[in-house]
């Protein structure tokens, strides 16, 4: 197994599984809190992950494939999606280009508003939407590119929930993702955010309180 | 047959899958089982999708083996249970285990003990790759609660295994 990756909650590991290309996720212990809460808290995400990922799936969204998980050691194996995250596609589609626009990733812009607003609708929250927490599958066939397809992934504090509150939160955790890792893409975020009224079913409550929440925001920053 | 190692969890252990058609000893194959003369898991056909579902069923059953995590007696009763959407014992045996007039029938074993289970079985050995004609893909769908739109986004192949993987997680 090769070390990709060493967060702060987790390392992920590149294998081999039976013939298919996994990826293994162990989280690991942390030293400062509590070993008793440390170990609840450690089991408690992996089944808020594994469990995301399957109600997810049923929902129609693209999530990775799960094959195998120990409780005991805290490891997932995962399908591995070939492909980049959608931070690392944003950011070398900037490089490459000319002008400094987002309007080449528009599409993919509406792509993920659509995919949140079945996820929502599907009363799921995904607890922490970063760009780094979705990736854009390369597809074989590079001609198509409408074939690209975003998977969802870290799921560890996710949660079910109808309320619009927590839906607005989730979206405006993901708008300050945005923001603070992509210069000047308010723009391309309202693409997104266009896409997500279409298709959710019980997007103006959810929008209402997102708004509140960037208010809550500002005021606290003013104060700070 | 086809032999597959069981990296990463075990990558020092191998597994022999093999196919038999016109199996005419299921039974008798039971009973050698059962009293410990050969080794081995019989599956039922039907219930298989995909070999890859075999051996995710097997990983999960040989490594709780090293773990001294086994659920049920045996490795070879294991590999029922894991392929089994219920965490009801007694269910994956009537699912996935092989009647005795059973005719199509899935054997896996570790290889060192393929040969002598292979001696045992009256019947015809035909590619892996067979059990997408004889699998059952409908009653599979509705065993382990497939959606449709789930398999817009997955193959049914891959829907079963996740969900064998996540079922001891509610
Ligand atoms: N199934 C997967 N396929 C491909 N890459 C993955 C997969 N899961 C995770 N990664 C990569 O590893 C990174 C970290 O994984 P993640 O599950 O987000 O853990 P963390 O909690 O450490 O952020 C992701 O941003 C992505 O680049
Ligand atoms: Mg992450």
């Amino acid at each position: 197994m090769n070390l990709l990756q060493q967060g702060a909650e987790a390392r992920l590991f590149a294998a081999n599984f039976c013939g298919r290309s996994c990826i293994v996720k162990e989280r690991f212990p942390k030293k400062y809190r509590l070993q008793e809460i440390d170990e609840k808290l450690t089991k408690k995400r992996l089944s808020q992950e594994v469990k995301a990922l399957q109600r997810c799936r049923k929902a129609g969204i693209l999530t990775p494939i799960i094959y195998f998980v120990d409780t005991t050691r805290s490891i997932i194996f995962l399908e591995k999606i070939d492909g980049e995250t959608v931070r690392q596609h944003i950011v070398s589609v900037r490089k490459m280009q000319e002008d400094s626009s987002y309007h080449s990733i528009y599409p993919m812009a509406r792509e993920i508003g659509k995919i949140l607003a079945k996820l929502h609708d599907a009363d799921l929250i995904h607890g922490d939407l970063t760009t780094s927490n979705m990736i854009i599958k390369t597809s074989d066939n590079k001609l198509d590119k409408k074939t690209n397809e975003i998977f969802l992934i870290d799921f560890g504090l996710s949660f079910s929930s109808s309320l619009a509150e927590d839906k607005g939160v989730d979206l405006y955790v993901l708008e300050r993702a945005f923001l603070s890792t992509h210069p000047n893409s308010e723009e391309l975020f309202s693409v997104l955010l266009d896409a997500y009224k279409d298709v959710s079913k019980k997007s103006s409550s959810v929008l209402t309180k997102l708004e509140e929440v960037r208010q809550r925001g500002r005021k606290r920053s003013m104060i700070g | 047959m086809e032999t597959f190692n069981l990296e990463p969890l075990l990558s020092d252990t191998s597994i022999s899958v093999a196919l038999y058609e016109n199996v005419t000893n299921a039974s008798k194959l039971k009973t050698l089982i059962k009293d410990g003369e050969i080794h081995a898991a019989l599956i039922k056909a039907e219930m298989v999708l995909d070999v890859f579902q075999v051996l995710v069923a097997s990983s999960k059953a040989f490594y709780a083996k090293t773990q001294n995590k086994l659920k049920t007696k045996l490795i070879y009763t294991e590999i029922l249970f894991n392929l089994s959407p219920s965490n009801k014992i007694s269910e994956c045996f009537k699912l996935f285990g092989v009647e005795d007039e059973a005719t199509c029938v899935l054997v896996v074993a570790r290889k060192e003990d393929f040969s002598e289970v292979d001696k045992h079985v009256e019947g015809d050995i035909c590619p892996l790759s067979k059990l997408d004609n004889l699998c059952d893909k409908q009653y599979l769908k509705k065993l382990y609660k497939v959606t449709d739109e789930e398999l817009k986004v997955c193959s049914l192949t891959d829907c079963v295994v996740s969900q064998m993987a996540a079922k001891e997680i509610r």
